[in-house]
């Protein structure tokens, strides 16, 4: 059985609480403003074939520099999402994103918003790594994920199976039952991608001068 | 039970608090009910210590103090990318021979010699304290190579019984012999001197330098020592781990029996071409207070050697580790990249890490500078650099080897590194990052992904099918009929 990418379903641009979504972050990424023009950043998406965020990013903030990523090795495909790009500034790497995140240009200021087709897993790690390790103060990431909870299945506990799909090292040894099969679910993803965050940024502080160390400034968290 | 052990023992049962007064350089206060003995033994020193060392890698150890000498006299090495000429012969002149047998190792060089402070107040110390008083009586110029204050000891005891140290320098001439066994009986943790002179000597005199002879040696160690394989395995011990020195100028000889070898150059070289450019970089780390620490990176392609290939980490220019294949040096990461489990694929896979500092205790090597400090926040921190400096190289690999497996006559990397031309690391030039052929994606270099279908039909259906194509055999006759389908809606 093959897995069917999301886009395959239901055009993005359809589904109205997506598009407020993405308002949302738009409003979000106008902050950045006084860092420097959006216009000298770099965004990064998933742009599938509809690359609404990316018309979205280009009209109303002026990014030129975009790169969407696209796991996705067929070639006959792949021209499909080439001719779907709107501008021709929109670069598309093939590849999946934990092998094409770390082979970027990461000089530009970079708005990441990595918008996954699934719950988190090792892989949302890793790019949540890849991007504290190389991105310059004044980056901002976003990171969605599926946050339906946990369910407990006739052998495990809901906590089992949500420790499947986190790295060993990155699993709480304090998780309870209703942090992960409920509402809470949100609140300890968030507890982990900041761990993450807050591991990877303090290595790379480890050698730098101290007026030139990076930190985390969480914005939002949501459910929907 | 060993007689310090007595000793001490004994030391505890007498009630009367009178003992050497130098004696462990500490008091005992047995009218103390609170009193925990915590003082070193000679024993761990001589017996325990020695056991975390291999022959090999002590016998560097004691060549690593030949080459603190030799900094001492001719500067530190500078920690740039390229190599001038004149740094090419900065240890021009400088000699160190090494010989051994199954009676007797001889280390002897013309670096500089020992000077009687330095050997009266610090060199023969077990550890460092780096108090005001340690510190004035260090050498001049400190130690770049040899740190611990532990290197010369453990690997006078590993070999050997008895040991013999002369060194001459500008300001003075000692001789020190000294038996082990004796030592470990003593209550007293001093050596003595056999002989001593405080005579100047000019700086070109020929007799300045030193001279170490370990004999008897241990029986485990003569036999090892008499063998002339060990000759080679040590010759490429320090032909690995003094590349940087000897690159230098300084030379290093291994005399085995009647012959005389030269402990030859290595060069690590990594592969350029038109399309193919190593990552060359060189930053500063700033960790802690005090002198920042130099990077210097170079990670590419080089030959195919299953063995040789992987990471090689220095520490001011000493070798630590490498070729280092495993999650020490950022193979099979998870973060802040994902990396592949070394094999085969990737076996021309090179890179070389330089870590430079004037504070050496900053620098992540472990006691016997045979592995790395992996909780030391400067490694972790380079570490994760070197997932992320290593993950293109290892893409350009798996790009190859599709295009070998492939059926595509175009195969730009193999054409590519079928051109190009290995250069050594100081010829390279600086880039930012691996630079490989990618315009051509690996999943261009692969035919698109196929699906096998199976169905069956009711055997009247099939016949007639194969009738109309007027095939025999119901799969020709079902592909066939795709391929008028897929001609037809075109």
């Amino acid at each position: 059985m093959q897995k069917i990418p999301s886009y395959e379903f239901v055009n993005y641009a359809l589904r109205p609480a997506k598009q407020i979504e993405r308002k949302m972050m738009l409003e979000g990424f106008l902050r950045l403003a006084s860092f420097e023009s959006l216009s000298e950043y770099t965004y990064i998406g998933f742009g599938s074939i509809y690359f609404v965020d990316f018309s979205m990013v280009h009209r109303l903030l002026g990014i030129r520099h975009m790169t969407s990523i696209e796991d996705e090795s067929d070639q006959q495909k792949q021209e499909r999402f080439r001719f779907n790009a709107p501008f021709a500034c929109i670069k598309i790497e093939f590849g999946h994103s934990n092998g094409v995140l770390p082979n970027l240009d990461w000089s530009r200021r970079t708005i990441a918003w990595l918008d996954y087709d699934k719950g988190i897993n090792g892989a949302v790690f890793t790019d949540v790594a890849t991007f504290c390790s190389r991105a310059r103060s004044g980056s901002l990431l976003a990171v969605t994920v599926n946050a339906q909870g946990e369910k407990p299945s006739d052998h495990s506990t809901a906590v089992d199976n949500f420790f499947k799909r986190i790295p060993e090292d990155l699993r709480p040894a304090d998780l309870k039952e209703s942090d992960v099969n409920s509402d809470k679910l949100k609140v300890t993803m968030r507890r982990l991608l900041l761990d993450q965050i807050t591991k990877t940024l303090d290595r790379r502080n480890a050698t730098l001068r101290e007026e030139d160390r990076l930190s985390i400034k969480p914005v939002s968290i949501c459910r929907w | 039970m060993s007689p310090a052990r007595k000793s001490s023992q004994s030391a505890k049962r007498s009630t009367s608090a009178k003992r050497a007064p130098r004696d462990n350089a500490t008091s005992i206060d047995e009218s103390n009910p609170k009193w925990i003995d915590a003082r070193p033994t000679k024993r761990f020193f001589i017996e325990v210590i020695t056991r975390d060392i291999t022959l090999p890698r002590a016998i560097l150890d004691l060549v690593d103090n030949c080459v603190d000498g030799a900094i001492r006299l001719k500067g530190v090495p500078v920690p740039s990318l390229k190599l001038s000429a004149r740094e090419a012969k900065q240890y021009s002149g400088l000699n160190i021979t090494v010989s051994c047998d199954s009676n007797e190792f001889i280390i002897k060089d013309n670096c500089g010699g020992i000077s009687l402070d330095v050997a009266r107040h610090y060199a023969f110390k077990f550890g460092h304290d780096n108090t005001p008083e340690e510190e004035a009586h260090k050498p001049e110029g400190g130690s770049r190579i040899g740190l611990f204050g532990i290197g010369m000891k453990r690997a006078l005891f590993k070999l050997g019984t008895s040991f013999e140290i002369e060194s001459t320098s500008t300001e003075s001439r000692f001789l020190l012999k000294e038996s082990a066994d004796k030592w470990m009986m003593r209550p007293s943790w001093d050596f003595t001197l056999s002989s001593f002179d405080e005579r100047a000597r000019r700086a070109t005199d020929p007799s300045i330098g030193t001279k170490i002879r370990v004999s008897p040696l241990h029986p485990a160690v003569g036999k090892e020592a008499g063998r002339s394989a060990f000759a080679t395995s040590l010759t490429s011990e320090i032909a690995n781990g003094l590349q940087e020195f000897i690159r230098r100028g300084l030379k290093v000889n291994i005399v085995f029996g009647k012959t005389k070898v030269e402990v030859p150059l290595h060069e690590p070289k990594l592969t350029v071409a038109h399309e193919i450019q190593p990552m060359v970089i060189s930053e500063e780390l700033h960790v802690g207070k005090g002198s920042p620490v130099t990077l210097r990176m170079y990670v590419g392609v080089g030959p195919a050697d299953l063995k040789k290939a992987g990471w090689y980490v220095f520490c001011n220019g000493r070798l630590v580790v490498g070729p280092d294949q495993t999650s020490l040096t950022g193979w099979q990461a998870r973060e802040p990249a994902k990396t592949p489990l070394y094999h085969k694929q990737f076996d021309r896979f090179y890179g070389y890490v330089y870590f430079d500092c004037d504070d050496s205790t900053k620098l992540p090597w472990n006691t016997t500078k045979t592995g790395l400090d992996q909780d030391s926040a400067l490694y972790q921190s380079v570490k994760d650099k070197m997932v992320l400096a290593m993950r293109p190289v290892i893409d350009m690999l798996n790009a190859v080897r599709k295009e070998m497996k492939g059926s595509s006559p175009v195969r730009p990397i193999s054409r590519a590194l079928s051109q190009a031309k290995v250069r050594r690391l100081p010829e390279l030039e600086e880039s930012k990052a691996f630079i490989w052929p990618k315009t051509t994606q690996a999943s261009q270099l692969t035919s698109p992904k196929k699906v096998l279908v199976r169905f069956s039909r009711p055997i009247g259906e099939i016949d007639a099918a194969c009738e109309y194509f007027g095939v025999e055999n119901p799969d020709v006759a079902a592909e066939k009929a795709f391929q008028y389908w897929y001609k037809e809606s075109k």
